[in-house]
């Protein structure tokens, strides 16, 4: 994304939340877990405006002018050209191995695959890595903060806010010309659309499902796959539990559609 | 004469034996439950262009009910609320919650493309918990973790959460719930679960 714009935004935000914590003359309970979430939802219920009322209707054309194959050769070649940032972000974390395949990677795809556009090195089984500044940051010790929407770009934290500056600024994407950050932006999107759809098919309450979900995918991200005990073991598990009660109530089930 | 020291040895070595041995045993049965889920999973997937979402449901619903601990997981996604709520209302949530999880699966598992499951490692975490580490394999993707938090239900094992790339079913319904029972109270809750069996079904 280019760096102006995300600037841009990253203002937008900062008035919106100084606007919010300023004005705000009722005493409000503070979620501990969220204090930012007055001024998260009301970021969260603009991103979904945005999304319905410009994303979307921009991603369907997109869907439906261009043949499936040409999508994922653009997905390829978005994602090819952010490779050198995955290197640079697996060899700040001091991942040798993930950084020399992530370098094999680009080269191959870079020189086989017509300028990244076929992805020739996952066809030879070479592993695809997932790596950003905020995790960097994340490695290196610094906490994560409170979690935070932004606006257009979504769930993010403190410590996501100057990775995201990092990684944009790294990005050659953010360098080139406007069409190709527009065609970049569609591309997020449309891969964006599976999830999107999840959320809206099993959410109670999207925001919450979001925010929740971010966090702990985030979490599995940044420890490599080891799964946060805190999510795993909830201490609701070691509850006295009315066992009784319980089986009663299993016995009564009568499951109907 | 065997002495003391020896006899004491070898009682604790038979001790410890039989400890480990029924560890194993437990890890197994916890394993065979994860694995025969997922292979009727399986073989609802591969029936998935002959079968409607309720035969689907109507298919799945025995084994979820038998491999799922899910009068347990209700109460653990709504925290504390749950004493609050009576006995009318209990029943009416786990009711409406086991159809939502059924509902679920016969949604998202409906077709075939040669998906398959792979049991990475089982640990026991504590004396009642066991841990089942596993893949969802995808011919043309990067295999999803799915991983199962399994509790003891008697003298079987029951599947009490599920933790996909590293999301907890659990954690994640735990938060919305609870807030929704704070925020709007019961009734909005179950209307909104409702409201989601829907989405499911069509």
């Amino acid at each position: 994304m280019n760096i102006r714009l995300f600037s841009r935004l990253l203002i937008v935000a900062g008035f919106f939340l100084a606007v919010g914590c300023a004005s705000s003359g009722k005493v409000e309970e503070i979620n501990a877990e969220d204090p930012h979430e007055g001024f998260n939802r009301s970021m969260h219920g603009f991103n979904e405006k945005v999304d319905t009322y410009v994303s979307s209707p921009l991603v369907t054309s997109y869907q439906w002018l261009t043949p499936s194959l040409l999508r994922t050769s653009v997905a390829n070649f978005f994602t090819n050209l952010k490779e050198p940032r995955t290197v640079l972000n697996d060899a700040l974390q001091g991942k040798e191995k993930p950084a020399g395949e992530d370098l094999e990677r680009f080269v191959i795809n870079t020189l086989f695959g017509f300028g990244g556009f076929i992805d020739v090195a996952s066809h030879a089984d070479i592993e695809y890595h997932q790596e950003d500044f905020s995790q960097t940051l994340a490695v290196w010790g610094v906490p994560r903060g409170q979690y935070l929407v932004l606006p257009v770009l979504g769930p993010s934290s403190y410590r996501g806010v100057p990775g995201k500056i990092a990684d944009a600024a790294s990005s050659p994407v953010s360098y080139a010309i406007w069409p190709i950050q527009v065609l970049d932006l569609l591309n997020e999107r449309s891969n964006a659309e599976q999830s999107l759809k999840f959320i809206d098919e099993a959410a109670v309450d999207p925001y919450i499902f979001m925010r929740a979900s971010y966090l702990q995918w985030r979490d599995h991200q940044i420890s490599e796959g080891e799964n946060s005990a805190e999510d795993l073991l909830l201490p609701e598990l070691d509850d006295a539990f009315d066992e009784e009660e319980l089986e009663l109530l299993e016995e009564d089930l009568d499951i109907k559609l | 004469m065997v002495s003391l020291k020896k006899l004491i040895t070898v009682f604790f070595l038979l001790f410890t034996m039989q400890n480990v041995c029924a560890g194993i045993e437990e890890t197994e049965q916890a394993s065979q439950v994860v694995q025969g889920f997922q292979a009727e999973l399986i073989n609802v997937m591969q029936q998935g262009d002959k079968l409607t979402f309720e035969q689907r449901f109507e298919q799945l619903k025995p084994v979820v009910l038998k491999s799922h601990n899910l009068a347990k997981i209700t109460r653990i996604v709504v925290s504390k609320e749950w004493k609050k709520l009576t006995l009318e209302q209990k029943k009416a949530l786990v009711q409406k919650f086991s159809t939502l999880s059924i509902a679920s699966y016969a949604h998202y598992f409906n077709s075939f493309s040669g998906q398959s499951f792979r049991v990475e490692s089982v640990k026991q975490l504590s004396p009642g918990q066991i841990y089942v580490h596993t893949y969802l394999i995808l011919p043309d993707d990067k295999d999803v973790s799915m991983d199962y938090l399994l509790k003891k239900k008697g003298d079987d094992w029951r599947i009490i959460n599920i933790i996909t790339n590293g999301v907890s079913d659990l954690a994640l319904k735990r938060s919305e719930y609870v807030a929704v029972l704070k925020k709007s109270g019961f009734d909005v809750l179950l209307a909104e679960i409702s409201a989601k069996i829907d989405k499911f079904s069509k």
